[in-house]
């Protein structure tokens, strides 16, 4: 019997006899509810919150009825306060009072201008911007800014709590009024004990607190971090450093300070036989531990280390030293050879099959130019293939290894003991009437016959509850007995006591002030009337955050009746307006090693502004702005979820723009139209639309029927891409793929010249060797055919193409002015390898890269044996925006460089 | 005819109305019910606490003045609540011990009241069972984490039959009995009143980490009864 049932039968015992002893009876004469007011914030309700009270004029009065009301409306996460008022005894007039919540929009600190807001609030965790406000939590930040102020050595501060509250948005703008504090000057900084180890004056001097200043309790506490720090940093890594005393003198405002320094005694880490960095241990000991617990995890990590630089047969013995005052931590290291595990075999695994547990353990793809795996990682496998055969049933798998040198070279054989195999004998699904046997059967993962694994039998309780979720059923218990009828053979028995299908009564809408309702309902994928599937539901919800217009998105089910609930989507709109002002710097020529000052510097700036959620349709305005020495461009759009009812993120474009290029510059002005569709999560199609009329300039080129200069030039074009992205991180890829091909169809329309086809495709593969080492390859394929003015050609050469050449350099060259034509057909490969540089700065890396490639003027001319190749070396240092890049590469077909390299520093990947 | 034991539920509703208007020093009051905390987003209502008083889920307070009373009635349901969020989700109760306690109130307030009180509030038997259980799993609590805990020594025996039983005992006139016939009862009571200590010591650092939020309101539309 489920644990429900048996629970109820128990209270109806209870019940049976208490209500025995009671024996009344209650006549049927009832009081009745009148009429029932709702107001919100002192105002009558609007439709959509009068129907979240579940009290009607006509049913019977209680308070039972008039309590539950309360917690359900509360339960709506709308409304801070309730209350619910009557008047009259038969009927009972019922007025609900609902106070909205209120949320932070700004907070501030205002007071004594030496008070820095910033480190005040951010000691403040009762409230916080976008966070709900109370009287309560306003109470409890007053304390935590006191308490904020006084660790800034503002004392016994006057903090008034001051809030300006917008009706319109139900938000409050809080100030801490900091109206009076006290300071106090540091007397006196004292040490005890004294010990002729510690100088009193070279302390003073490293402290920030001095004596004559402020005191800042917060400054003190870091000055007596510090302190210990440096006496850790010589080798007392168990001093302990700790305010003794604080003696305040409130009327002349002053504090004598005392620190208490006990050194203990001086700890030194020997490690001989190896070079391993101390740093690994040493931080072991810096508390009081058990030795003998220290020095065999201190010889774990250096074996640990070593492995992973191959040192596979490394031995460490340890032994401790004491001297008057000083403990010699010694761990004698034998390194032993150092050897590449060239290969992995593994004995006795019948159950996978040898290249199948390779398979398991993601050893099939590893590059063996490098080993097959660090050292480190083979002595954690014994574990790893336990656990493998674990989770398929095995209970008791043995593995061992034994390693075989061949030289430097090292063959690890794994001897797997894999024991008896505990299997499903029968999965018994039972209490189940909502759903068939079958269909349930199909939820859970475990299946008669297969293996039997303990965690495996809780995931399929959570997949059955999941399952009944998504289904709208509410309540479900489910509960699982595990028999042994046979040595290794186990029955399941899922005892499924089903709950209460629920179905979605009205769906109520709050906090769009802005935001209009269909906006929000079209992203609903759940209707009034239907079952309240819970996956629906939350993709409802995953929907709604995806707009980005709102800051949070809440989504209850509010039960209003048996198997019925209304559901309430709160909203809290976020920021409309958004602005960025960038400014930076640019030399009018390349500039030439240390002789920048030559060079003409120029600001450069960018302006940007995003107005989201425009008319309430979540859709977008931005208005883009740059201006630099070689580009000015001007670029508005308008960006909306939805194209004609179609849920499909379409993106208008108009623009402007003005930009010089090497061998020529151009005006021009455009407008396009962007679809853009998500067939997955790695996979993206755009279509667009194109009209623009481009006008040279400055043509360092012959002239030719597409190439005028002052002649207009216009296109029309219709291009279709898609993009493939499986890389783990687009900014700074470790591993994956990526491909994208797009297709540029220019036809003659509206007086349009255009008449060409271009097809451009990328591709990209991240390979990781090892821990932090890795090898990316780019290539790049771009074809056109039709008469293609220059600034539509393929142009290749720069940092973010071939380094062997400067930007825009490579290809045909116009026969007068030797300047870069660009062509109907290119290639490009980079190869790339990186590897950390230095293992204390864990974003500097260095690579070595290949880079080749070509731009012919016509594909009948595509050789691939007519490949440009440069060589190179690097320095990467990994922002989040991308990799900053320092590179130096030597073209190896232009003997005219006389081997000089060429210097690019770029942010962001070749690409 | 009515029978003795037949009751109207307009005459109960009435009856809790006096019940109220006993609370308030008033007749039936506007307030019906509102917030009065929230206990880690789980609300209590105004009549969650006159529900607890009416029926003396919580006799401890009976000898306070009404509306101080309904406050006190109030912390005990918010620290009961605190305790049974942390650490309730374990506990089972044995139906003899839920049987036990609905009798104790039974007998408490007899029958009749108790049927009065339930029409008037418009309750089943039910609601003040689980209002029951919760009190009763929140002493199981206290009980499971502190009694193992706490020693009574001899000394302390000693200590209250002088300083408390025998001086009360004198000051009342009465006469003392032997202290040998009285170590059971002392010794259970110091027990009591030191995990009572310790209980509050915990529930006190319990309830600075839980999100508890008053509403005050009730406070002022409840007419206090006059001295």
């Amino acid at each position: 019997m489920g644990a429900k049932r048996a629970a109820a039968l128990g209270l109806a015992v209870v019940l049976g006899s208490a209500q025995a002893l009671l024996g009344a009876d209650l006549a049927t004469v009832q009081v009745v509810v009148g009429s029932v007011e709702v107001q919100v914030d002192g105002r009558p309700a609007e439709p959509d919150i009068r129907e979240l009270v579940p009290v009607r004029s006509g049913e019977t009065f209680s308070y039972k009825r008039v309590t539950n009301a309360v917690k359900e409306i509360y339960r709506s996460g709308l409304f801070a306060d309730i209350q619910v008022l009557r008047a009259g005894t038969d009927p009972v007039d019922l007025t609900f009072r609902l106070v909205r919540k209120v949320f932070v929009r700004r907070l501030d600190v205002v007071g004594d201008e030496a008070i820095s807001p910033k480190r005040i609030l951010s000691r403040v965790a009762a409230l916080k911007p976008g966070g709900e406000f109370s009287e309560e939590k306003g109470g409890r930040a007053v304390e935590e800014a006191r308490a904020a102020l006084e660790r800034e050595g503002f004392f016994a501060a006057d903090v008034r709590l001051l809030t300006d509250r917008d009706p319109a948005t139900n938000t409050v703008d809080v100030r801490f009024d900091v109206r009076s504090s006290r300071r106090f000057e540091i007397r006196r900084i004292a040490f005890v004990p004294k010990d002729g180890r510690v100088r009193e004056e070279s302390l003073k001097q490293m402290m920030e607190s001095r004596e004559g200043r402020a005191f800042v309790p917060s400054r003190f506490e870091a000055d007596v971090e510090r302190i210990k720090a440096f006496y850790v940093a010589r080798g007392y890594r168990r001093a302990e450093v700790a305010v003794a005393d604080k003696v305040f003198d409130p009327e002349e405002r002053r504090v004598y300070l005392t620190v208490r320094v006990a050194l203990n005694e001086r700890i030194e880490i020997a490690i001989r036989g190896a070079k391993v960095p101390a740093g690994i241990v040493a931080p072991l000991w810096e508390e009081r531990i058990y030795e003998d617990w220290g020095l065999s995890e201190g010889e774990a990590r250096i074996q640990a280390y070593l492995r992973r630089r191959g040192y596979l047969f490394a031995l460490v013995r340890s032994s401790i030293e004491r001297t008057d005052g000083l403990v010699r931590v010694i761990h004698d290291v034998d390194a032993g050879p150092r050897a590449t595990i060239s290969r992995l075999s593994f004995v006795g695994a019948d159950y996978f099959g040898e290249e199948g547990l390779k398979r398991e353990l993601g050893l099939a793809s590893a590059f063996s130019l490098f080993g097959v795996i660090d050292g480190d990682r083979l002595y954690a496998l014994p574990r790893e293939i336990e656990l493998i055969y674990r989770s398929r049933g095995f209970s008791d798998p043995r593995v061992t290894f034994n390693m075989i040198r061949e030289g430097s070279k090292v063959q690890v054989v794994f001897s797997i003991e894999e024991g008896p195999q505990q299997t499903i004998e029968a999965v018994q699904i039972l209490g189940a009437t909502l759903f068939s046997v079958e269909t349930l059967r199909r939820v859970v993962r475990s299946r008669p016959g297969g293996p039997y694994f303990a965690a495996d039998v809780q995931r399929d309780i959570e997949e059955l509850e999941t399952f009944y979720q998504n289904e709208g059923i509410r309540g479900t218990v489910i509960a699982v007995r595990v028999e042994e009828p046979r040595p290794n053979a186990f029955l399941l028995r899922f005892d499924i006591d089903e709950g209460q299908q629920l179905r979605v009564g009205r769906i109520l809408f709050s906090g769009n002030r802005v935001t209009r309702r269909r906006t929000i309902e079209r992203e609903l994928r759940i209707r009034e009337g239907d079952r309240a599937r819970r996956n629906l539901i939350l993709e409802s919800k995953r929907r709604l955050e995806n707009l980005g217009i709102f800051s949070e998105v809440k989504v209850e089910e509010v039960v209003v009746g048996p198997g019925l609930a209304n559901l309430v989507v709160g909203v809290r709109e976020g920021e409309l307006n958004y602005g960025g002002v960038g400014v930076g710097l640019e030399t009018k020529n390349a500039p030439k090693t240390f002789a920048v000052w030559d060079n003409v510097v120029r600001l450069r700036g960018t302006a940007e502004y995003i107005r989201t959620n425009m008319f309430g349709t979540a859709a977008q305005l931005s208005l883009v702005g740059q201006l630099s020495l070689k580009e000015t461009r001007a670029v508005v759009s308008w960006e909306q979820p939805y194209l004609f009812g179609v849920p499909l993120e379409t993106v208008l474009t108009g623009w402007v723009e003005r930009e010089e290029r090497t061998s020529y510059g151009f005006e021009r002005r455009g407008i396009s139209l962007t679809s853009v569709k998500p067939l997955s999560q790695a996979v993206m199609v755009l279509g667009t639309v194109r009209w623009d009329r481009t006008v040279l300039f400055d043509l360092e080129i012959s002239e030719s029927e597409v190439d005028r200069e002052h002649v207009p030039y216009a296109t029309t074009s219709l291009s279709t891409s898609f993009v493939w992205d499986r890389r783990d991180d687009s900014a700074n890829p470790t591993r994956g793929r990526f491909l994208s091909g797009a297709v540029d169809w220019a036809f003659p329309l509206f007086k349009a010249e255009s008449d060409y086809l271009k097809l451009f495709v990328k591709t990209q593969q991240i390979v990781p060797i090892l821990a932090d080492f890795s090898l990316a390859l780019t290539g790049r394929l771009g074809l056109g055919m039709g008469r293609m003015p220059i600034h539509e050609r393929f142009f290749g050469g720069g940092s973010n193409s071939f380094r062997g050449c400067g930007f825009e350099e490579m290809g045909p060259k116009d026969v007068s002015s030797g300047l870069p034509l660009g062509g109907k057909a290119l290639i490009l490969g980079n190869f790339e390898f990186r590897f950390p540089l230095l293992r204390s700065i864990p974003n500097l890396f260095g690579a070595a890269f290949f880079d080749a490639g070509h731009v012919w003027a016509k594909r009948k001319e595509v050789n691939l044996f007519g490949l440009e190749t440069a060589l190179g070396i690097g320095v990467r240092y990994r922002t989040p925006l991308g990799p900053v890049r320092f590179d130096l590469a030597w073209n190896l077909d232009a003997p005219e460089r006389e081997g000089k390299p060429l210097a690019f520093i770029t942010i962001g990947n070749v690409f | 005819m009515k029978t003795p034991r037949l009751t109207t539920l307009r005459s109960a509703a009435a009856v809790v109305a006096a019940v109220f208007a006993a609370v308030s020093g008033a007749p039936a009051a506007d307030l019906v019910d509102c917030l009065a905390a929230v206990v880690n987003g789980q609300p209590v209502t105004l009549v969650d606490v006159r529900v607890a008083d009416a029926f003396g889920i919580y006799r401890e307070e009976e000898a306070s003045a009404p509306v101080d009373r309904l406050f006190r009635v109030l912390e005990r349901i918010v620290d009961q609540k605190t305790v049974i969020q942390f650490a309730g989700a374990s506990i089972v109760l044995p139906e003899s011990e839920i049987q036990a306690a609905l009798r104790d109130l039974l007998d408490r307030l007899g029958p009749a009241a108790v049927q009065e009180r339930l029409a008037g509030f418009g309750l089943d038997l039910d609601d003040v069972l689980n209002a029951l259980k919760e009190s009763l799993v929140f002493r199981r609590i206290i009980e499971l984490r502190f009694s193992r805990s706490v020693t009574v020594s001899l000394q302390e025996m000693e200590d209250y039959y002088e300083r408390v039983y025998v001086a009360g005992r004198i000051r009342e006139g009465l006469q003392t009995e032997p202290m040998i016939a009285l170590l059971q009862e002392i010794e259970a009571r110091i027990r009591r009143d030191k995990i009572d200590a310790q209980a509050a010591l915990w529930i006190r650092g319990l309830r600075r980490q839980a999100e508890i939020e008053y509403r005050y309101d009730w406070l002022r539309m409840i007419p206090r009864e006059k001295e």
